[in-house]
């Protein structure tokens, strides 16, 4: 009994500690880096390409089978929607028409995980394309 | 045994209490995104959210939405832009709200449905466009009819959430398992068991307030996410009067959007900047002297209109005009005697002319010189006469100086003026006035390089430095200032606040005067705008900049939102 209550309570008090981890701003791809709910996503706009890269709270790499996200761009003052499937590892892709020059996008993203909610996270891109 | 069961009991206890007690350790070294905001009780479902462009208040009206959407940087409403949100996979364009800026509304089903909803809100204005997202959560509680959903103990976490009288009960319900627990430790182990389940349950209510925040802002750490210290186990709920501005317990303001549009509260973000060292003076306007006039008489006599009539005050004259004659006073006695002057030279004039005549009939056998003797006393025999016949007629005229306008005017029609000293008009030029200041302290006195003045209706003057006496009067030095471009409606004699600037920068945050307001213990503080509905004090160490502007040298950081206009409501917020 008293190694199960003690275990017990190990695990409670250990519960707060999740919200230590957490990352730097600019992810591995060069890209920013926001969090979605429970997730890090990393977004990285490549000519038209549309990636986003989804990590856990410590940075981890999270396998994204079975997921799904759509993306709400604006650019040009235009919004449109891109649906991402995902493209192996912790990436989601989709395609993207964005034109060709523009001050500054910004994208709304949704990211449904198996099984969860879907959780949103606002990218504010300096200059995409390069 | 007994001891073991204790140990138990105390165990649950203290893990169910960790997350009261642990919030503050969790936030340590952890910064999000986006800035954390502390729990504001509202009485309708509200979603805030902001980017670098737009800040926007989305508020649950009836069956559909309220939105106001302003300016981040500036904080004015948001006119003619197009608004778009979408939520649960439906998108509805929301129409501004006429008679009103910056308010869009829109019909949405899904706020009667409880529970988190995330929005993502596109932004059309004329200049700029954004994409804004947020979690809009609405309570179980806030429809009653058809929801149900959550029962059983999340019902009375956030009851308890809600009520300090339950809060004590919890309290209490806590004492009583502890007193049970020891009491009946002796007797059996499963009443031991109901005494930690008792503490356990006390513990669980007391933290309710803590469990109760979970999805208030997106964070890996639920409760955690609180700033302000402890606010997680004392929510900064405020029950009672709903959306009106109040002060928070932390102090802060908590301002709805609509008391914000009312008190049209307007922002600025705070920009580093160097700006010139000042020192305060007071000083006054008075009248140049090459541009004020005094109109005296130069003999006694008696006042005559001019042409125009006398000049009133605040009538503009040219100069040269003709103020005013005044007709010589001569006495009885003085008169007399004149004119006994004027009969003699008369006779004298009369016997010279003959003897001149005379003589020249007789050139070439008289000496010449007797002939030029003669003629002089003739010709200075007609300038005596000359002289004195004008005198008893003769008037003087006051003319205007200078041009400028009458500012005193010491005489009426018909009166008698007496000796030199005294007054008659005063006119001065209201382009060309001066300030005099005087500095106690002769280092600022040589120090200063320019100046700005207000008056007490706040009007400012910019000031040219003229120079500095070298005479002290009452122990302090004079320094004359000339008035770039006067603006009308000064007076001479007016007094005004000096802020002249001298050598040496400071560095700091520039912001309006009326910016600074003091608060209750007399400090000056400005109102930053943490977030849309939310301002924070912020005691500040000032310097004046020049009439209108101060300088912050400490208290706030660059990039704050500080309100510019309506700081002094805000102030009076209770």
């Amino acid at each position: 009994m008293k190694f199960s209550t003690l275990l017990v309570a190990v695990t409670l008090f250990a519960a707060p500690a999740t919200a230590f981890a957490h990352g730097p701003s600019v992810g591995p791809h060069g890209g920013p880096v926001t969090d979605a709910g429970t997730y890090h996503t990393e977004l990285v706009l490549q000519g038209n390409d549309v990636v986003l890269y989804v990590t856990d709270g410590s940075d981890k790499p999270v396998d994204v089978a079975g997921a799904k996200a759509e993306a709400t761009i604006l650019a040009n003052k235009q919004t449109q929607k891109v649906a991402l499937e995902p493209a192996g590892a912790n990436a989601l892709k989709g395609k993207a028409n964005l034109g060709e020059s523009h001050d500054s996008v910004k994208v709304v993203t949704a990211l449904t995980m198996p099984g969860q909610k879907p959780v949103q996270a606002r990218f504010e891109m300096g200059h995409a394309g390069h | 045994m007994i001891h073991r069961r204790l140990l138990a009991a105390a165990s649950i206890a203290a893990s169910l209490a960790a997350p009261v007690a642990l919030p503050t350790l969790a936030h340590e070294g952890h910064e999000h995104g986006d800035a954390p905001k502390p729990v504001v009780a509202t009485a309708t479902p509200t979603m805030e959210t902001s980017s670098s462009d737009f800040e926007l208040v989305a508020v649950v009206h009836g069956k559909g939405l309220l939105v106001y959407l302003d300016r981040f940087v500036t904080n004015e409403p948001v006119t003619g832009a197009t608004v778009e949100v979408t939520a649960d996979g439906e998108a509805v364009t929301a129409s501004p709200v006429s008679g009103e800026e910056g308010v869009y509304s829109l019909d949405a089903a899904w706020v009667s449905k409880p529970g988190p909803h995330e929005l993502t809100v596109s932004v059309t204005a004329a200049d700029a466009a954004d994409l804004l997202i947020g979690t809009l959560e609405i309570p179980a509680t806030a429809q009653p009819a058809g929801s149900g959903g959550r029962g059983g103990v999340s019902a009375m976490l956030g009851q308890v959430r809600h009520d300090p009288g339950l809060m004590s009960g919890a309290v209490m319900v806590f004492l009583l398992g502890v007193l049970t627990t020891v009491a009946l430790t002796q007797r059996g182990r499963a009443r031991t068991v109901a005494g930690a389940a008792l503490i356990g349950f006390g513990l669980l209510l007391a933290s309710g307030a803590a469990f109760a925040h979970g999805g208030e802002d997106h964070s890996h750490g639920d409760e955690a996410k609180d700033k302000t210290p402890g606010a997680a186990a004392t929510p900064m709920a405020v029950t009672g009067a709903a959306e009106s501005p109040r002060r928070l317990p932390d102090g802060s303001l908590y301002v709805p959007k609509t008391s914000q549009r009312l008190l049209s509260v307007r922002t600025t973000v705070a920009k580093t900047q160097q700006a010139a060292q000042t020192v305060q003076l007071i000083g006054q306007i008075i009248a140049d002297p090459n541009g004020g006039g005094h109109v005296q008489a130069t003999q006694s006599g008696r006042i005559e209109p001019g042409e125009k009539g006398l000049p009133y005050v605040g009538q503009r004259v040219e100069a040269g005009q003709v103020l005013a004659t005044i007709t010589p006073a001569v006495n009885v006695v003085d008169r007399s005697g004149i004119q006994q002057q004027i009969a003699t030279v008369e006779q004298e004039l009369v016997i010279a002319e003959s003897r001149v005549q005379r003589l020249r009939k007789l050139e070439g056998s008289v000496p010449q010189r007797d002939i030029e003797e003669a003629e002089a006393n003739l010709n200075g025999l007609r300038k005596r006469r000359a002289a004195l016949s004008p005198t008893l007629t003769t008037k003087e005229a006051l003319r205007a100086p200078i041009a400028g306008v009458v500012t005193a005017n010491n005489v009426k029609a018909g009166q008698v003026i007496e000796g030199r000293d005294q007054v008659l008009f005063e006119i001065v030029d209201p382009s060309r006035l001066m300030v005099e200041a005087v500095a106690f302290d002769p280092r600022v006195a040589n120090a200063i390089k320019a100046a700005t003045a207000t008056t007490a209706d706040g009007t400012g003057l910019s000031l040219e430095l003229l120079g500095s006496s070298l005479a002290l009067r009452q122990q302090a030095i004079p320094l004359l200032f000339r008035i770039a471009n006067p603006p009308a409606g000064l007076g001479v004699g007016q007094p005004v606040r000096l802020v002249a600037q001298v050598q040496g920068t400071a560095s700091g945050i520039v912001l309006p005067r009326h910016s600074v307001v003091r608060s209750a213990g007399g400090q000056p503080i400005v109102w930053q705008h943490e977030s849309p509905q939310r301002f924070v004090a912020r005691p500040v160490r000032t310097q004046p900049v020049d009439g209108g502007t101060v300088l912050v040298l400490a208290g706030i950081e660059p990039e704050a939102r500080i309100v510019t206009d309506g700081a002094g409501l805000l102030n009076q917020v209770r």
